[in-house]
């Protein structure tokens, strides 16, 4: 894996702008009024059973912490009050990128004695990790609720549990290959060690056999190598059960994007339906590591993230250290932005990221980026002309799609026949969208179709379910009217055989009264009266069983 | 606060840019042109630019679409470019005006507008002259390189704009046959290609004054492959097509088969390869259909020059091209990430197995 990286098709090299956010250390964010903690798993469908979940009640105060929502069956995790403060309730406000969907927060207002949470230490070098078993560490991922802070939001207990004994390879992605994002990058330099120890407790948890720490260091001229840091690191840790790699990939985005850095790493190709584990792979972020060691040995719930507020329209950026549920207003006002200004807030990064519709609205455990890009104006900015199928898109795209086909599928609402050209393997890196020199709203096009699609298969699945229910609730029904019939016709067997026994009997003796001889027919009429009875309770008894 | 849909960062390459670079690499080759065959080919194309922006203004007006983006997108000015470049230099202005109006009106508008027509429509406009003006077509002027000079500028309006030469001039001592033409009907006598290649018109490449423009054309051509305007697929499959393809003949019986570089000096071989068969609009999708459909217009061109009617097939080939692009981008689309060769999971995992 340290040989020559390959690299995966398509992508660009782009300036990473990460210099500005990582001159200075991580910011904890001041106490804010009020939290608003959204409510969506990572899929983005609404929690299940909230009522049942939830573990305080509205007025109720709570402390730093506390467990707000419980986890539940490993694809919904807990969550917990970052800050000290009275649980005012559910409210719903809007989400952050969408603007017609509302989301159920937990709404918490911050105590004004609360203090800040700063951002932990690194861990110590001389720490012990034995004696920590796997069970150890995905209860504590449970309890802990902690989720991929990549931005997929995925229970990493979940995925842990699923990859067990299965994954042989733990890859560890610190590249964030998307400009302007360099929450990874702060983190790295931040807690090194907390990054390894974790990733040691989650290939325990996994049984994985090595482990793959992989970066760009794109700022290692101006703050110093990350790969020198976590080598040395490595060594002050002392030698280990699992093996250890730190790899520095290629700048190319979309470097970081799962089944691309599997490519880079092991030339391994993973088309969009099947998991790296089933190529005993799994990857996890950089933050997720820390978080799973802050979990396991500081039982330190996911209450806070490293999020970069950056962007020209800031007046400082910097990576701050921010309560989940804070708003994206007061992020951006930390940074020397003002929310008021002609920009275009983004969350996530410029060519991934959605636009923020509610600057009111709140980070949630997948946020990694409040961007401020500044607007251009209207005539600068040229609405879209038609796609002249130039190509520029088809050479980028690392999925090695037609994205202006797609395009002109989803546009067509053709969703179907984008499918069939492969819509659900788009990563939506949003390369194609950049390059385009139509400045056609690709991605978008393909959220959208996407969406219809997943609606699609979950009506689909929905269809299914109920037919399946259907059918077996019809296959009981004939199964149980089958049974009653079996029975009515034993019963009337058996009446009729009783019936015919009575008669032979009669019959019998009848016949002995009539001829007066010999003792033994009796017997036999009461043997064939006998065998009828036994094939009456064998039929019977069949249905049941 | 503005909410705008993404991309975020809009390309600063936007479809203007694509055509201000294709003008730009279109320089050298106008240059040596001018040089060549005298200015006539700077009128043509002020002519032809000209009703280009007049159709396209007219055509948006009765879409009832924006003038603005749309007009300053360059896309017809190239146009006019490119089929001015086609056609002889001392051709009548309604020879360029008709071309332009079928390429423009009926070949780009009538199909949709920028991005949905099917065929490339300076090379829609210049074979409706081929086909409706083949007499004018015939009288090239005599390159610089064999006769000395070059029509002046009085000469060249005039015949431009009145359709006739200043007194005491004869379009026999202006102009010649193209040595396309020139080999087209000395094989046709029965002449082998080393008797008609005597005359000086064949120059060094193989086309006297043609074969520096072809040059131009490639300079330009790698320009725009430097800049990643266009990818190297359909010029290096028409050009190697080309070699591979005239190559045997050659081998065999020279004075039969042209060779290659003949081929690709002379006529418009090389300018369609960089510039014509690279239009993406009417152009195959995928880098693979990239590649046939430069073949084909390699395959196709020395055909109708092997064996048709006109001296010189680039137009044609690339119209048959395109009429194919629908099918060939249905043949070859490229296997998506992950789904072609990639090992199933199952021997993966047998892989990851071994200790
Ligand atoms: S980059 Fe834009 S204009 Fe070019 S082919 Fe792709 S979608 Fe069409
Ligand atoms: S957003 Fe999708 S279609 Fe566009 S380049 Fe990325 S993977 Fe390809």
């Amino acid at each position: 894996m340290n040989a020559a990286p390959a690299p995966f098709p398509g992508g660009r090299t782009l300036a990473h702008h990460k210099a500005a956010p990582l001159a200075q250390p991580i910011v904890p964010a001041p106490r804010p009024r009020a939290l608003n903690l959204p409510l969506h798993g990572y899929a983005g469908e609404p929690e299940p059973d909230l009522e049942a979940r939830l573990q305080v009640q509205p007025g109720q105060r709570v402390v730093a912490g506390e467990l707000l929502l419980a986890h539940q069956d490993d694809a919904h995790p807990a969550l917990h009050a970052p800050l000290a403060g009275v649980f005012t309730g559910l409210h719903r406000c809007a989400a952050p990128t969408d603007p017609w969907a509302a989301a159920q927060h937990l709404q918490i207002e911050v105590a004004t004695d609360a203090e800040p949470v700063q951002p932990p230490d690194d861990a110590p070098a001389d720490l012990d990790l034995t004696g920590v078993s796997a069970t150890d560490v995905i209860e504590a991922l449970k309890r802990c609720g902690v989720v991929g802070l990549g931005g997929a939001r995925f229970p990493t207990a979940e995925k842990v549990r699923h990859g067990q004994g299965a994954v042989e390879t733990l890859i560890i992605n610190g590249v964030g290959c998307e400009p302007y994002i360099a929450c990874d990058e702060a983190l790295m330099y931040a807690r090194p060690r907390a990054i390894i120890l974790g990733a040691r407790l989650l290939a325990r948890a996994l049984a994985a056999r090595r482990i793959v720490i992989a970066l760009e260091d794109p700022v290692a001229d101006a703050h110093g190598s990350l790969v020198t840091r976590l080598n040395d690191d490595l060594q002050a840790l002392g030698p280990v059960d699992v093996e250890i790699d730190v790899v520095q990939v290629p700048e190319r985005y979309p470097q970081g994007a799962e089944r691309q850095l599997i490519q880079t790493l092991t030339g391994q190709a993973i088309p969009h339906h099947q998991l790296p584990q089933s190529f005993g792979l799994l990857v996890s972020n950089v933050a997720t590591a820390a978080s799973a060691f802050d979990a396991t040995i500081h039982q330190r719930p996911l209450t806070h993230r490293v999020v970069t507020v950056t962007g020209p329209a800031m007046a400082q950026p910097m990576n701050v250290y921010a309560p989940i549920g804070s708003a994206v207003a007061d992020l951006i006002e930390l940074a020397g932005g003002r929310p008021d200004d002609n920009a275009r807030w983004v969350l996530g990064g410029p060519l991934s990221g959605q636009p923020i519709h509610n600057l009111a609205a709140s980070i949630d455990k997948g946020s990694l980026c409040v961007l401020g890009l500044p607007e251009e104006s209207s005539s600068a900015r040229q609405s879209p002309l038609p796609c002249i199928n130039c190509g520029f898109c088809v050479s980028v795209c690392p999925a090695q799609l037609l994205p202006q086909q797609l395009f002109k599928l989803a546009q067509h609402g053709q969703h179907t026949e984008a499918q069939a050209l492969g819509m659900m393997d788009c990563i939506e890196c949003g390369l194609c969208a950049e390059v385009c020199p139509s400045h056609l709203p690709l991605v978008d096009a393909y959220r959208h179709s996407k969406d219809w699609l997943r609606a699609q298969q979950r009506d689909e699945r929905a269809q299914q379910r109920a037919k399946r229910r259907f059918d077996a609730r019809q296959a009981r029904i004939e199964k149980q009217q089958s049974a009653d019939q079996a029975r009515r016709q034993a019963r009337a067997e058996r009446l009729q055989s009783q019936a015919a026994a009575q008669s032979e009997i009669e019959a019998a003796l009848a016949r002995a009264r009539a001829k007066k001889t010999g003792p033994h027919s009796p017997t036999e009429s009461g043997k064939t009266g006998k065998t009828g009875e036994s094939g009456d309770k064998g039929n019977g008894g069949d249905p049941a069983t | 606060m503005s909410v705008t849909t993404g991309p975020h960062r809009p390309s600063r390459v936007r479809v203007s840019t694509v055509m201000g670079r294709v003008v730009i690499a279109l320089i050298p080759a106008v240059a040596v042109h001018t040089w060549v065959f005298g200015t006539g080919v700077l009128v043509q194309m002020a002519l032809a630019v000209g009703w280009a922006y007049l159709f396209e203004g007219v055509m948006l007006w009765a879409r009832g679409r924006a003038l603005g983006p749309f007009i300053s997108d360059h896309s017809a000015a190239l146009a006019g470019v490119l089929l001015a470049l086609c056609l002889p230099p001392l051709a009548p202005w309604y020879v360029g005006a008709t071309g332009m109006l079928f390429a423009i009106v009926v070949a780009k508008h009538l199909y949709g507008g920028l991005g949905q027509n099917l065929f490339n429509p300076a090379m829609v406009g210049f074979a409706v002259v081929i086909i409706a003006f083949p007499e004018s077509l015939t009288h090239w002027v005599t390159p610089r390189s064999v006769d000395g000079a070059v029509p002046d500028m009085i000469t060249v309006l005039r015949a431009i704009f009145t359709g006739h030469l200043p007194s005491g001039m004869a379009w026999d001592a202006l102009s010649q046959a193209t040595p396309l033409d020139q080999i087209r009907q000395g094989l046709a006598a029965g002449q082998t290609l080393t008797e008609i290649g005597q005359d000086p018109m064949f120059g060094g490449l193989g086309s006297a004054g043609w074969e520096w423009i072809a040059l131009a054309y490639g300079l330009g051509g790698l320009y725009l492959l430097k800049t990643q305007t266009i990818t190297w697929h359909v010029p290096g499959a028409v050009v190697l097509a080309t070699v591979i393809l005239s190559l045997p003949g050659w081998l065999i019986d020279p004075d039969q088969f042209r060779s290659p570089l003949q081929q690709l000096m002379s006529g418009a071989l090389v300018m369609a390869a960089f510039f014509i068969a690279t239009d993406p609009v009417t152009g195959s999708a995928t880098p693979k259909g990239k590649v046939v459909f430069g073949i084909g217009v390699a395959l196709i061109t020395l055909a109708i020059r092997a064996w048709g009617g006109y001296p010189d097939g680039v137009a044609f080939a690339v119209l048959l091209m395109n009429l194919c692009v629908p099918l060939i981008d249905a043949y070859t689309r490229p296997t998506i990430f992950g789904h072609g060769s990639a090992r199933s999971a199952s021997s993966a995992a047998k892989r990851t197995e071994r200790p």
